[in-house]
């Protein structure tokens, strides 16, 4: 199996979440809400656009301006390919956590 | 609020990292930050933030988009390696030729660089200066120029100007005996000099104090060097050493040994006072002039202002007033001291120094090197096109775009020029030592341990790369693909002019350094069989300083008469072959525009036989003529032309302060310089007892049991003197040991071109033939004979190599001259230079082209119209 990055991972998470809406900067401020921490655009764009060209995701040029800069606004969705490599990483995490005691108990080594 | 983009992201990087859309959503996101940015802290801050921010942004897309490139980077490497291997010929040709002038380059350069690097070493090279004297003389007042002023200088410039920090003045002592108890050295250069040269130069010391070790004034300093030659591994401080058998120093300090590329090296320094104390001289004197002063100032830019008020000053400390016309009056000047070692060349220099000219053609030959290495990729490169151009064709058709043909056929020259410079690694690695011996110089090739030198061999394989790959790149993959696949590309006019022209180029740049090389044997030879005036063989000399030789020269001298095998002996303060003192020419009632400046030797009665130097008028120094004894003259013809005295004989000059005699014989000129320079005025002076050299002309035969004779006479007068001797003939070559070097050097240049030349028309012709495989074929089979298959493919080649003569001539012409000119005497650049090199290039032109012209020629035509 094809491992993401965990920024690709949750890249795609957003997208997804955004639906419709999924263009740059939403999809910082997306991510930034989910982890809580700042992303500095440049952590964002490169992964963002290999993402792109390994085709997970497809963009889509929107006909109106959009609103910073003056340039048509670009949209991102998950390609098939991409909502399939969530679908896969769900089912695995979801195994990957099914048999794992509560983290609320004790045992940890000192 | 919408900005025009700045220029870094409007065009450039960005659109070349990402698609039209990703650069959009980049710059939206950029936008929108700088707007925020400029609302919470104001623009001037948004500005440098945005550009923060678009460099970060980039950073992570470059490193993806370099990694993407190295995935089809491997591609092209491999496909580069089989085009390598699919023609092992050419490919080792080209590696060969390569490497070579790649090698020739390197060592080229590692020489140019070691040359400008002297003196550069000392922390304050930028801020110190050697003060220099020009002085005025003669009849039109000419300028002589001397590196050595007089001993009050320095310190009255330190006096007399603020802006000068520091000052010291440096007299170099030749052979001064030093015995340290009962051994004894000769020391060939011994220096006096003040407490302040530590200052000005960079001596770290190893043992004692750079501030107070020449305090005393009877302390010696040593270098490491020194300090084991006399002391071994003992520790040498507060040891004693004794100069010229008579004062005793004690060794105050040892500092390291300076490096190679200084313009003067010193091992063993004794303080100056001192050394005028033991000489007699006038230290507050401004006529004495044997010192060199240098002098460090407080900044750079002190430096021109101080020049302008060198007049004033020395009409303050010199003349004091006196009333002497401006044009009669020395000038001091300032040099660099990076300057010295490749753009001084005055009167009483140091030692010799190099020339800034030599350099410069010797880093044009370095590049002209490298030049014709890329010529000769390029045109093995283009030669094979026609085979390449069908490849091409095909890339083509399945698919390739321009820039991947280009890259494809850059990353062939890059490793080419990869490989090339790992091969030429080893030649340099191999050829340095005789490399080395052949310049004098200790240069060292150790790239691991030098970041700068291993930097400039990567951009240095790079280039060669680009250079060499460029043209071929753009060439071969413009071809179209119906044409190409057609056979069409293999006539085009355009690549074959292009390889003719690739020729002629090289081919004039053999012929260059074939011309220059011959040029610079010849005036060698000329040097070696002319005449100079004087005899140089068998003449055994010593340089005599110590006190026992000099007390019993007399008798020393008859001693060695007694015996058998020697001819003659005598004493003479400077030797035939370099006579470089001069004063200005004096007799009693001279008025000053009658003067002329004259060089002098002193010497005894028997100087002029032993040297076979011939006298045209009048007669030697005689015993038989008491009057001599007290001051007599002999002078060269150029003396008494330049005087205009219509009788010399019997004329009265004076030779230092009440030293005066009749002139008794006039000598036929000799070169008493190098023939760099013209003949000059010459008196010698009879004066038995001053000199510096004892010359003994011995007989041919029984040479060793002679030397060994007159080592036991010196022995018995002088126990202390240490034996050593050269001969005369050796001391005349070493005057010319730099023109000796040059012819070397440039022989190995004309020969490594000849064989990078030989190698690029060996790829060339060998290619013609294949090409013409067919023709030749159907000429075959339609009756030509094989002589006229082999005159038919030489041809072409011979025209080239004529025309290339053409070029080659002026060029050469030019530096040729330019470089005899050095010269005072000198041969003429006569036609055989010229015909002679046209004759070995196009010998092996012809011998280069024939192997494979004659492989064509016989081949059986059968076999060549089978082919497809």
């Amino acid at each position: 199996m094809n491992f993401l990055s965990r920024i690709e991972e949750t890249l795609l998470l957003s997208i997804w979440k955004l639906r419709d809406n999924a263009y740059g900067i939403a999809i910082r401020n997306q991510v930034e809400k989910d982890t809580g921490v700042r992303w500095l655009s440049g952590a964002i764009y490169a992964p963002l656009n290999r993402l792109k060209k390994n085709g997970y995701v497809v963009a889509r040029t929107a006909k109106e301006a959009g609103e910073y800069g003056g340039r048509p606004r670009v949209y991102y969705s998950l390609a098939p390919r991409g909502k399939e490599k969530l679908a896969e990483i769900q089912a695995m995490t979801r195994g990957l956590w099914a048999d794992v005691p509560s983290l609320d108990k004790e045992f940890c080594g000192k | 609020m919408s900005r025009p983009a700045s220029g870094f992201e409007r065009k450039g990087l960005l659109s070349r990292l990402v698609d039209a859309e990703m650069a959009s959503s980049i710059r939206e996101d950029l936008a929108y930050a700088r707007s925020s940015d400029r609302k919470e802290q104001g623009p001037a801050m948004a500005a440098l933030r945005h550009f923060g921010r678009v460099s970060i942004i980039m950073v992570p897309l470059l490193l993806d988009s370099i990694r993407g490139g190295l995935i089809m980077g491997k591609n092209y490497l491999k496909m580069a390696f089989r085009n390598f291997l699919k023609d092992k010929e050419y490919s080792f040709l080209n590696l060969f030729g390569m490497a070579a002038g790649l090698a020739a380059f390197i060592l080229i350069s590692l020489y140019v660089r070691y040359e400008l690097s002297f003196d550069r070493y000392h922390q304050n090279a930028d801020r110190t200066y050697r003060v220099v004297r020009d002085k005025p003389s003669g009849k039109s007042f000419e300028y002589i120029k001397t590196a050595v002023t007089p001993a009050a200088l320095a310190p009255a410039l330190l006096k007399e100007f603020p802006e000068v920090a520091s000052a010291t003045r440096l007299v170099v002592i030749p052979s001064l005996p030093i015995s340290r108890g009962p051994e004894h050295f000769l020391e060939k250069m011994v220096f006096a000099s003040d407490p302040q040269t530590f200052e000005i130069f960079s001596i770290p010391f190893l043992k004692g104090d750079p501030r107070t070790a020449l305090r005393d004034s009877s302390a010696v300093v040593l270098s490491e060097k020194a300090a084991a030659r006399y002391f071994g591994h003992d520790d040498p401080i507060g040891r004693i050493l004794t100069v010229d058998g008579r004062s005793d120093f004690r060794v105050a300090g040892v500092f390291r040994n300076m490096p190679e590329n200084s313009h003067f090296l010193m091992d063993v320094i004794i303080p100056y006072e001192t050394y005028f104390k033991m000489s007699g001289n006038d230290i507050a004197g401004w006529g004495s002039n044997f010192s060199y002063t240098y002098i460090l100032m407080r900044t750079k830019e002190g430096a021109r202002n101080l020049e302008k008020k060198f007049a004033g000053f020395l009409d303050k400390y010199m003349y004091q007033g006196e009333n002497i016309s401006a044009q009669a009056k020395t000038i001091l000047s300032l040099q660099p001291m990076t300057d010295i070692h490749l753009r001084s060349s005055r009167v009483q220099e140091m030692a010799p120094n190099n020339d800034i000219v030599s350099i410069l053609l010797f880093s044009s030959i370095a590049f002209l090197f490298l030049l014709v290495s890329c010529i000769n990729y390029m045109n093995l490169s283009t030669a094979r096109s026609a085979r390449r151009g069908r490849e091409v064709g095909i890339r083509k058709v399945v698919g390739a775009v321009r820039g991947q043909l280009v890259k494809q056929f850059l990353s062939e020259s890059l490793l080419m020029s990869a490989l090339a410079s790992s091969a030429s690694l080893v030649f340099v690695l191999l050829a340095l030592p005789a490399f080395n011996r052949l310049v004098g110089r200790p240069l060292t090739f150790r790239p691991a341990a030098d970041p700068w030198l291993l930097f400039g061999l990567i951009v240095l394989a790079a280039f060669v790369g680009l250079l060499s790959g460029g043209y071929p790149a753009l060439s071969i993959s413009a071809a179209r693909p119906v044409a190409v696949l057609k056979g069409v590309f293999a006539k085009s006019r355009r690549g074959l002019a292009l390889r003719n022209i690739l020729v002629l180029a090289q081919f004039s740049i053999t012929m260059i350094a074939i011309i220059i090389a011959l040029v610079v044997r010849g005036q060698m030879r000329f040097i070696k069989n002319r005449d100079m005036g004087y005899d140089r063989n068998q003449i055994m000399i010593m340089e005599t300083r110590d006190r026992a030789v000099r007390g019993n020269i007399q008798a020393i001298k008859e001693a060695l008469r007694r015996y058998v095998g020697v001819v003659s002996v005598t004493t003479s303060h400077l030797l035939p072959n370099n006579i470089d003192e001069h004063t200005m020419t004096r007799w009693p009632g001279a008025q000053p525009d009658e003067q002329f400046p004259i060089y002098y030797n002193m010497a005894d009665y028997d100087f002029v036989d032993l040297f076979g130097i011939k006298l045209v008028q009048g007669r030697n120094f005689s015993r038989d003529f008491p009057a001599d004894a007290q001051g007599a003259f002999l002078v060269n013809e150029t003396a008494v032309k330049r005087a205009g005295w219509t009788v010399p004989l019997g004329r009265e000059l004076i030779h230092w302060e009440g030293q005066t005699g009749k002139i008794v014989g006039v000598m036929k000129d000799f070169h008493f310089r190098s023939l760099h320079q013209p003949i000059e005025p010459l008196y010698v002076f009879l004066s038995p007892d001053r000199f510096s050299y004892l010359s003994i002309k011995i007989k041919s035969e029984r040479i060793p049991e002679t030397v060994n004779a007159v080592k036991a006479v010196l022995k018995r007068f002088a126990p202390d003197f240490p034996f050593e001797y050269t001969f005369f003939d050796d001391v005349f070559a070493r005057t010319y040991e730099a023109e000796q070097r040059m012819m070397t050097i440039f022989g190995m240049i004309a020969l490594l071109s000849v064989i990078v030349a030989c190698l690029g028309l060996f790829g060339l012709a060998s290619y013609a033939a294949e090409q013409r495989t067919k023709e030749i074929g159907i000429r075959k089979v339609l009756g030509a004979s094989n002589s006229r298959i082999f005159v038919l493919l030489s041809r072409e080649f011979l025209k080239w190599v004529l025309l290339s003569g053409l070029i080659a001539w002026p060029v050469a012409y030019l530096i040729g001259q330019k470089w005899l000119q050095n010269f005072s005497y000198h041969i003429r650049l006569s036609a055989d230079f010229f015909l002679v090199s046209l004759a070995l290039a196009f010998l092996i032109a012809l011998l280069t082209v024939s192997s494979q012209s004659i492989r064509a020629a016989v081949a059986r035509p059968v076999k060549s119209l089978k082919y497809e």
